[in-house]
This record gives structure tokens, sequence and C-alpha cells, in this order.
């Protein structure tokens, strides 16, 4: 009985919250701005029906988020795991350092080096000027064994 | 502060439309006849920004939620196979916006309440609340209305939902089953829960 009267008193509280009004004229205002929306959003589709259609399909939510997420990385790690072609050439790393030959050569392409004995090596470049590292060699000869 | 209902809107909701009459504006407004669907959003616009706006307490949001209600609701009209009433399907519309809405914004508390109407001095509930013999004799209305917001606002969105369309709607079980797609029994345990909720955050004002 109590319990009945306290929900009666708490529905009739309730109820004043119809009292609660938005100023005048808001309707007038929304329904005008609900009308405006659906003639740009019509123009819109108008414009690009295929695309827009496409991505209304997906709402932007986290579950979707989550699994494109998953997608990209699934897709990464499969690439990733990939063994290379058979025969295909490994490419070789790329030099940290310019090497004593690959200097000479940029200083080489320089006209006032160019003559330069410093700097007179051959076009192929492969060997350090003699001079600069100037080491014995080594002389060897055949062995031979003539008592064969 | 209270001000004057706006007469002219509260004539439109309070013009009945015929079942007829709402089966001619949406086959017209499926055909792209703006103006007629036109005539059903100012029909139905009121008790759909009502519902929205008690379930979030905020002005701005209730009008945009109920902007984006009806423009949902035109773009799917096609899908409006009219079992149940258009009234139903663009509440059940409007609700879900602003369940989803009030769950990505959980965290957010502002409100942005409206005016009171000058008529809430006439309407017996308020009258007997302020006269008879409480706590809260002296209850100024804008205190009381800061209070009925904040109490809402403790209750879960399926709970307030339900206390909304039930208690402030004036909506049958039934029907707001259908609009939450649940069952009767269901939206009556909630409505008891929320009662429960409800009283003790309001008991100021419920003692006698």
């Amino acid at each position: 009985m109590k319990n009945e009267n306290t929900d009666e008193k708490l529905r009739r509280l309730l109820a004043l919250k119809k009292h609660e009004i938005p100023p005048p004229g808001f309707h007038d205002q929304l329904s005008s701005r609900i009308m405006d929306q659906i003639r740009r959003e019509e123009q819109e589709v108008g414009f690009a029906p295929a695309i827009r259609r496409f991505f209304q399909q997906f709402e932007l939510t986290p579950a979707t988020l989550g699994m494109a997420g998953a997608a990209a990385c699934a897709i990464l790690l499969v690439a990733l795991n990939q063994n290379p072609p058979q025969g295909a050439p490994v490419p070789a790393p790329a030099p940290s350092v310019a090497t004593t030959t690959e200097i000479g050569t940029t200083l080489g392409e320089l006209p006032m080096l160019a003559e330069s004995p410093l700097l007179a090596t051959n076009n192929t470049h492969t060997s350090a000027p003699s001079f600069l590292f100037d080491t014995p060699s080594l002389q060897t000869e055949r062995a031979s064994f003539k008592g064969e | 502060m209270p001000t004057e209902p706006a007469s002219k809107e509260k004539k439109q909701e309070e013009e009945g439309l015929s079942r007829e009459e709402e089966t001619r504006l949406i086959e017209r407004s499926r055909g792209g006849d703006l103006r007629a669907y036109d005539e059903l959003v100012r029909h139905f616009q009121q008790r759909v920004y009502s519902t929205v706006y008690n379930m979030t307490s905020n002005h701005e949001d209730a009008a945009d939620l109920t902007q984006e209600t009806f423009v949902k609701a035109y773009q799917s009209l096609k899908s409006f196979k009219g079992q149940s009433g258009f009234y139903t399907w663009v509440y059940r519309i409007a609700v879900n916006k602003t369940i989803n809405f009030l769950k990505k914004h959980r965290k957010r508390k502002h409100t942005s309440l409206n005016d009171v109407d000058s008529n809430i001095e006439r309407d017996p509930d308020f009258v007997a609340l302020v006269s008879t013999d409480t706590p809260r004799r002296d209850v100024k209305l804008t205190e009381l209305q800061k209070k009925l917001n904040e109490a809402l606002q403790t209750l879960s969105e399926k709970h307030r939902l339900v206390v909304v369309l039930h208690d402030i709607d004036g909506l049958p079980h039934e029907e707001i089953a259908r609009i939450t797609k649940s069952n009767v029994g269901t939206v009556r345990s909630r409505l008891f829960y929320a009662r429960q909720q409800l009283q003790a955050a309001l008991s100021d004002y419920l003692q006698s």
C-alpha cells in the first residue's frame, strides 16, 4: 500500500518533466533543418552514389575498427612470412661508409684535382694508388720438382 | 524561468493524423515528395524530441539526435513495411540513436535544460507537491527540475528509457516492448528497478 503510494507520487513527480519545453519556434526551425539536410544529402548522393553507398555500409564502431586493424595485421604477417622466390638475387647491402676508391672517384671528378698525381688511378678504381700504400709485394716462383 | 508554450506547435501536435492520412503521406514521401515528409515530421517531431531530451537532459544533443532520426527515417522509408505504426518505427530509430549516443558519451555529464512552461503552476501534481506538508514544501521549480534530471541521469540507459517512455511519455508497457524489441516482463522489471533507484534519489520529495 505504501509502495503504491510512493510509486504514484514518483509518477506525478516525473510527469512534471512534461513542462520542460524548448525555446518558442524551435520545432519550426527543426523541421526546416531536417528538410535542408535531406535535400543536401540527396544532392551528395546524386554526385557520387556508388562511393557513398559503399561507405554507408560501414559504421565506424570500435568493433569494426578493431576488425579492420586485425585484418591489416594479418595481411602484413602473411606478407612477411612469404618465402622469397627461388633463384632471386639477394641484393647487396648498401655500404654505409664510402670506400677509398669511391672517394677517389668523387674527388677525381673535380677539375682542379683531376690532374693531381694523388688521384692518378685507373678508371676501374679497383685498387688504391701504389705509392700511397707501398707495401713490398711477395715474389713467388712456381716450384719445380726436377727429380720427377 | 517559466515561459509561455508555443501554442502553434502545441496545436500541430494535438491535431490527429488518421491511419489513412499517415499511409498516404508515407507513400508520397517514398516517392520523394518532401512536402509530405515535412508534414509527417511536424506531426511527430515534438514527441520524439521530448523523449530524446528526457533521456539526455541536454537540449542541443536532443535537437541533433531528433534531426538525425528523421533524416535516417527518410533514407530508410523503403524498408518500412508498415507492420508497426510509423510512430513506433521512428521512435525505435530515435531510441537506438540515443542509446548509442549516450554509450559513446558516457563520461560527459553536461546538461542543458529547457525552460519550464508557465502551465506547471496550474498542474495539479505540482500544486499537490508544493502544498502538502512535506519537507520540500518550499520547493523551488528550478531546483526540482535540476534534481529530477540528475536523478534520471543516475539510471542506466535501459532503465532510464522505460521510465521516460512510461512515466513521462505515458506509453503502455506493450508499446514500450515493441519499441525496445523486448518483452513486457522485461519492461515491467526494468521499470520496477528504475523506480526503486529514483525513489532513493528523490526521497526528499516523496516523503509525506
